[in-house]
């Protein structure tokens, strides 16, 4: 291991340090708005990444299909809103609730399966929701899209009127506060018993059920709790957008960049997600784009491959968490 | 306290244990005997509930446990220390044991547990800040039975305990498995290991290709000309 100067923090700091860099992000960047943009679609890709992380990397079970609980989010929302008038912020939760419920969908049958085979099912189970956006076109109008979505309205306490669509930066302001909320969800759920069963579940199923844990239940509470979120995510997401068609709402780039900020950031932390998808968004938007305009995004995988040879745990795999003594020597 | 009657297990097509009875009385240790691929861990899968059987019946404790989930297993008092340790090497020995009482909600009766399982291997205190990935053979061996331990057995199951250990640490395991029946918990130990096996258990059964070829009191089994020609090598 090697290096002794290592900082090494407590999940906390870490969580704070990062949020503290998330408030702060706008002020940095205050010189040109779009870059504010930019930074609003990396915290919704860090706090779907946060809630994919709860899944694989803390109960040990890998997906490949986030979109599909992105997707469904988002679609609940924007058809609620758009056809039956509701609230958007119902929308936001409706979109959760049906996430989950969709989770348990394909996570019932898909649990009886392991390792590569579940993270599979769970991408077919994405396709199988695209092609449900796509053609039942009296809900979801199809390949056209749903248009005009409506944005999340002002909200009014007393005389105080928040506009979250005065400018971008209040836009910004309310994902960071989203995903504060998703990254406490899963702060607390960890400290809990049931995450204490979920590390056991990673680490080795069966004897996590030789001292008493149920299995089955505890993966799927991680995989509904995970959808949710993500599903508020996606429901955001359409109301930020206000455009929705199934190739964005159930993009790959849904499965795939939570994933990809994940193994960048470090699963052992649970912030390291988070911490990723800023520096990955980072880097394309301030070095990658500059010297490649098209094919930029190539540099991801260049990106995941270096990390993996040369930081396997992450960015801040090793330096987060509990420091015990087998590691000082 | 075991009762398991006709039992049969597949795994698809292959038959790996054929009507298979047996007992494991209270407050003794019943061994399980047999070869390599003779269906000895499958059948501590099935009582464990981690294989459902084809056909035949598990009583535990006068309860049927057919269709009983494994963690409904463990709460009732049937606790498997698996082949192989299986612990969490990224824990410490501590943590690895405390994990065991994951069912247990009294922090005083962890606790009491903790000290017990660090009077029966003193060799663990010493080491309770310690990785389990960095432990031995034998020391692994003694976290495991002390995991199982945490969650107050009232039945044991020991899978091949010593698996890979030098003969010293072999008697030493054994030793303590001796004390734990002492303090009133039934053991029902899977060995390879013949000699040592038949030297602490009260009972034992000799599994060949999945079903029970011989089984008889301890001492006649060393003194059987099959044993001591196919097992004991004398």
């Amino acid at each position: 291991m090697g290096n002794l100067t290592r900082a090494f923090v407590s999940e906390r700091t870490a969580g704070c340090i990062v949020t503290g860099f998330v408030l702060a992000l706008p002020f940095l960047l205050s010189f040109n708005p779009y870059y504010t943009s930019v930074f609003v679609s990396a915290l919704i890709l860090g706090a779907v990444a946060i809630a994919w992380n709860l899944l694989a990397g803390v109960c040990g079970q890998v997906s490949f299909g986030h979109a599909a609980f992105f997707g469904i989010g988002a679609y609940t929302s924007a058809v609620l809103v758009t056809k039956w008038g509701f609230s958007p912020y119902l929308g936001l939760v409706a979109g959760g609730v049906f996430g989950g419920l969709g989770s348990l969908i394909i996570g019932i049958p898909a649990f009886r399966l392991r390792g590569p085979y579940f993270a599979l099912a769970i991408l077919g189970f994405a396709e199988v929701m695209k092609l449900l956006a796509l053609n039942l076109t009296w809900l979801t109008e199809g390949s056209l899209g749903i248009m005009n979505i409506a944005p999340l309205p002002p909200l009014e306490v007393g005389s105080l009127k928040i506009d979250f669509y005065a400018s971008r930066t209040t836009n910004y302001y309310v994902v960071a506060l989203l995903m504060f909320a998703v990254y406490l969800v899963v702060y607390f759920l960890r400290r809990s018993n049931l995450g204490l069963a979920m590390s056991a579940v990673h680490g080795d199923d069966e004897t996590a059920a030789g001292i008493g844990v149920n299995v089955f239940r505890t993966k799927a509470i991680a995989l509904t709790v995970s959808a949710t979120c993500t599903g508020v995510m996606g429901a955001f997401y359409a109301h930020y957008v206000r455009f929705l068609s199934p190739d964005t709402a159930f993009d790959g780039y849904w499965s795939v960049m939570p994933i990809v900020a994940s193994l960048f950031g470090g699963m052992s932390a649970l912030i390291g997600p988070m911490a990723g998808a800023l520096v990955i968004t980072g880097l394309d938007e301030f070095v990658f784009k500059r010297f490649f305009e098209t094919g930029h995004k190539l540099f991801f995988g260049l990106l995941l491959a270096v990390v993996i040879v040369w930081a396997p745990t992450g960015l801040l795999g090793n330096r987060v968490g509990k420091r015990s003594e087998g590691d000082k020597r | 306290m075991l009762e398991v009657k006709d039992l049969s297990v597949r795994y698809g097509d292959a038959h790996v244990i054929t009507g298979v009875s047996f007992q494991a009385a209270r407050g003794a240790i019943t061994c399980i005997l047999g070869p390599n691929g003779s269906g000895k861990t499958t059948l501590l899968r099935c009582i464990t509930g981690l294989v459902s059987p084809a056909s035949g019946r598990i009583m535990f404790d006068g309860q049927n446990l057919q269709g009983k989930k494994p963690h409904e297993i463990v709460r009732m008092g049937l606790i498997m220390i698996p082949e192989g340790r299986r612990l969490w090497p990224p824990l410490t020995v501590e943590e690895n044991l405390k994990m065991g009482a994951y069912l247990v909600n009294e922090q005083a009766r962890i606790d009491g547990q903790l000290s017990y399982v660090f009077d029966l291997f003193p060799h663990l205190g010493s080491r309770k800040n310690q990785l389990c990935g960095t432990l031995s053979g034998g020391e692994l061996q003694m976290v495991a039975i002390g995991r199982g331990l945490m969650g107050f057995p009232r039945l044991l199951l020991l899978d091949e305990p010593s698996l890979g250990l030098a003969p010293l640490v072999v008697r030493e395991v054994f030793r303590a498995v001796e004390k734990i029946v002492d303090a009133g918990t039934t053991v029902l130990l899977v060995e390879q290991n013949t000699q040592v096996a038949l030297s602490v258990a009260v009972y034992g059964y000799i599994l060949e290709i999945g079903s029970i070829a011989l089984e008889s009191d301890a001492a006649s089994l060393r003194e059987n000309s099959h044993v001591k020609e196919a097992y004991l090598g004398l």
